[in-house]
This record gives structure tokens, C-alpha cells and sequence, in this order.
């Protein structure tokens, strides 16, 4: 009876310890496939890519049209000067931002995306999609382009809803590759696939952006004069 | 081959208890600094470890041949060490996790407390799995100890009825000679009578 008590408890102890084994190879090869898989990157050709493109040409060919402004002129100082500083510093932190840097990689990775909406959402809507336009209004508060900038305002504010709302869709959706799943071939395309259709929503966000700039600046030159 | 594996993997468990240990203490720091929460709510965190830990020195110290010599304890025992090591690494490294960068502190303690329940069910299993172990060789002692004794007092009684035996067969024996002894005599003395008779007739 003592025997048989003895061969049960081992084997027992041995069921136990061949549970713990499997589960553990199920963990540890789960989470090598897992870091593989999120390593991966789209590679996208965006130096060719004609929405990429667009934004690019939107941007810069707004942004030019305001230059030619003379800022000299003493009626200008106070209004048209401090929206070209502000306008150029939204444009300059858009240049150098990540999405910018997008043309340059072969591989666009789930964190480059996250990285693209983060900026929108704490960096361009200080900076460019809500602030550029509310400073605006404040500068004009009691004058008479005030007037002809709320058509501009409604707008732009409805596109910056649009964007804020993207951008936050997509970084929370980004934040689900750190989410601990069993892969398979069908979550591996599926990880493929959404960094592909979310690198198409990021450059619709984007896209936005330049135009709620155009916008602006296409106002700005009707109020202040430049190269239309 | 399999003492030599036993004998390594079993040094290593000992080593890589107390860099999983280390780890994991590693990634509550941080996790409960985070959320400013008090280091004293994470004591159930380390009690699989330190049961484990426990259960280690115990078998150390009783030189449990059931433990020590058990491969594919020592192997588990090992490889769920490796796997919580590589879960804290990740958690430490792999910057290709969003989560890692959420939250500015080059850690990612989502993924670290998502699969922190996990090792801790494992250590717990390994812990099961320890105790039964002991268990059984200290039921195998035991046995071995009643063995042992018992086959001393079968030797006593073999040799008690030897004794009988002998002292039986030498009863018999002496009984045997006796007879044969009388029987000789009688014969001789039938023997002499039948001579006396002889030698009477021939006269």
C-alpha cells in the first residue's frame, strides 16, 4: 500500500512538473514569436506615394505664399507678424516631425505610427490645429477680419475634431501590439495589414493638417496681400 | 550523463532563483513607483518565491535523493526560471512594444504585470511539485529504514531456527547412533549365542 502511495505521489509531482513545462514552452515561444512579430515593419515607398506627395506640396506651397508678405510695414507688425510666427513654427515642428521622416524609412513599424498620431496629439494641436486658429481669433477679437476668419474657424475646427479623434482611435489601436496573444498566421497578416491601413489613416490625418493650413494661409493672404 | 545533468541543472536553478528574483523585484520597483503605490502591497508577489526559496534549502539540507536526482524536476525548475528571466528582459528591452514608450520609463509594466500572474502560478506549481517530491522521499526513507530492519530480525530468526534445527537433527542423530548402537549390541549379542550354539552342535 506504501508503495503504491509512493509510485502515486511521484507521479503525481511529475504531471504536475510536465504541466509547468508545456505551459512554460507555450510562454516562452509565445513571447519569441510575439517579439518577432512586432519587429516586423510595411515597407512603404512614401518618397513616391502621391498622397504623401499632396501633403508635402500643400504645406510647403502654403507656406510660401505667406512669405512674401513685407512684415515691415508698421500696420502689419502687430497682426499679420505674429500669425506668420506662429504659422512657420507649426510648419517647422511639422518638418521635423516623424511623420516627415517617414520618406526616409524603408520600413514603417507600429511605433512609427504611434509616434506620428502622439505628435498630433500633443504636440500639433497645441501648436498648429487648435492654437493656430484660436490665436487668430484673439488677435482679431473687435476687428474687422475677425469676420471674414470665422467662415475659416468653423472649418478648421471641424477638421481638427476629425484629426484628434483619428489620431486617438490610432494610438490607442497601436497600443494593442504590446497586448500578449497567441500568434498565428492569420494574427501575423492581420499584424501586416493594420500597420498598413493605419499608415493610410495617419496620412489622411496628415493630409488634414495641411489642409486646415492651406486654409489658413489662403485667408491670411487675402487679408494681408502676397503671392496668391 | 544524467548525474552530471542533474548536478549542473541543479546548480543553476539555485543561481537563476535569485536572478528571476532579482528581476522580478527589479519590475515591482518600478510598477509601484509608478502608481506611488507602497512596496508592502507587493509582499504576495514574492511569496511563491520565497516558498520555493524555502522548500530549496529544505531539500538541500535533507539531502533528498528524490529531489536532487530528479531531472526532469531540476530542468522545470530551470526552464521556468529562463522564461520569467526572458518576460523581465522583455519587459526591460523590447522597445518595439508601444507600451514601453507610454509611459516614459524605458519599462513597459504592462506586459510585465499581464504575464507576472502566469509566473507566479508556475513557481507555485513548481513549489507542488517540490513538496510532493519530499514527501515521497521521506516516505522511501521510510520504507528503506523498515527494510533494513526487518531483514536484520528475519536474519535473527533464520538463525534461531538454524539452531533448532541443528539442535533437532543432532537430537535425532544422537537418538539414531543410540539405536543403532543397541542393535548393534543386540546383533552381537545374537551373534555369540549363535557361535555358543555352533560349536555345541559341532561337539
Amino acid at each position: 500500500m506504501k508503495a503504491f502511495f509512493i509510485d502515486f505521489l511521484t507521479l503525481l509531482a511529475n504531471c504536475i512538473l510536465i504541466v509547468c513545462l508545456s505551459l512554460m514552452s507555450f510562454f516562452l515561444i509565445a513571447n519569441l514569436y510575439h517579439a518577432r512579430e512586432i519587429s516586423y515593419g510595411y515597407s512603404a515607398d512614401l518618397k513616391n506615394d502621391s498622397k504623401y506627395k499632396d501633403y508635402k506640396k500643400t504645406i510647403n506651397d502654403s507656406f510660401n505664399k505667406m512669405k512674401n508678405i513685407n512684415y515691415d510695414n508698421r500696420k502689419n507688425e502687430l497682426t499679420a507678424k505674429p500669425i506668420y510666427q506662429y504659422y512657420s513654427d507649426c510648419v517647422e515642428s511639422l518638418n521635423n516631425g516623424t511623420f516627415a521622416n517617414f520618406e526616409n524609412d524603408d520600413n514603417i513599424t507600429a511605433l512609427d505610427i504611434y509616434n506620428a498620431n502622439n505628435e498630433i496629439l500633443n504636440d500639433y494641436n497645441n501648436k498648429c490645429i487648435f492654437y493656430l486658429p484660436y490665436s487668430i481669433e484673439t488677435i482679431y477679437k473687435d476687428k474687422k477680419q475677425n469676420v471674414s476668419f470665422n467662415n475659416v474657424l468653423s472649418l478648421v475646427e471641424e477638421r481638427g475634431n476629425i484629426i484628434s479623434s483619428n489620431a486617438k482611435y490610432l494610438t490607442d489601436s497601436e497600443l494593442g501590439n504590446s497586448s500578449y496573444t497567441f500568434t498565428t498566421d492569420t494574427s501575423r497578416v492581420s499584424i501586416y495589414n493594420k500597420i498598413k491601413g493605419e499608415l493610410d489613416l495617419t496620412m489622411n490625418n496628415y493630409e488634414l493638417i495641411s489642409l486646415i493650413l492651406s486654409d489658413i494661409s489662403d485667408w491670411y493672404v487675402l487679408e494681408f496681400g502676397g503671392n496668391n | 550523463m544524467k548525474d552530471i545533468l542533474c548536478k549542473i541543472l541543479g546548480f543553476l536553478k539555485y543561481i537563476l532563483l535569485i536572478a528571476a528574483f532579482g528581476l522580478v523585484f527589479y519590475g515591482i520597483i518600478v510598477t509601484y513607483g509608478r502608481l506611488e503605490k507602497p512596496l508592502v502591497e507587493s509582499i504576495p508577489v514574492f511569496i511563491p518565491f520565497g516558498v520555493v526559496f524555502l522548500l530549496f534549502i529544505i531539500t538541500l539540507i535533507m539531502r533528498a535523493k528524490t529531489v536532487s536526482k530528479n531531472l526532469l524536476f531540476n530542468f522545470v525548475s530551470v526552464f521556468v526560471f529562463v522564461v520569467t528571466i526572458i518576460i523581465c528582459l522583455r519587459a526591460m528591452f523590447d522597445t518595439n512594444m508601444i507600451l514601453f514608450h507610454k509611459y516614459s520609463i524605458n519599462y513597459n509594466p504592462a506586459f510585465f504585470s499581464d504575464n507576472l500572474s502566469a509566473i507566479e502560478a508556475m513557481i507555485y506549481m513548481l513549489g507542488v511539485a517540490n513538496l510532493i517530491l519530499l514527501v515521497c522521499d521521506l516516505l522511501n526513507k521510510d520504507n528503506k529504514s523498515r527494510k533494513n530492519n526487518s531483514k536484520s530480525t528475519v536474519s535473527y530468526n533464520d538463525n534461531k531456527t538454524y539452531a533448532k534445527q541443528e539442535k533437532k537433527e543432532k537430537n535425532n542423530d544422537k537418538d539414531f547412533f543410540e539405536k543403532k548402537k543397541d542393535i548393534l549390541e543386540d546383533n552381537n549379542i545374537d551373534k555369540d549365542t549363535e557361535e555358543v550354539l555352533e560349536t555345541k552342535d559341532k561337539d
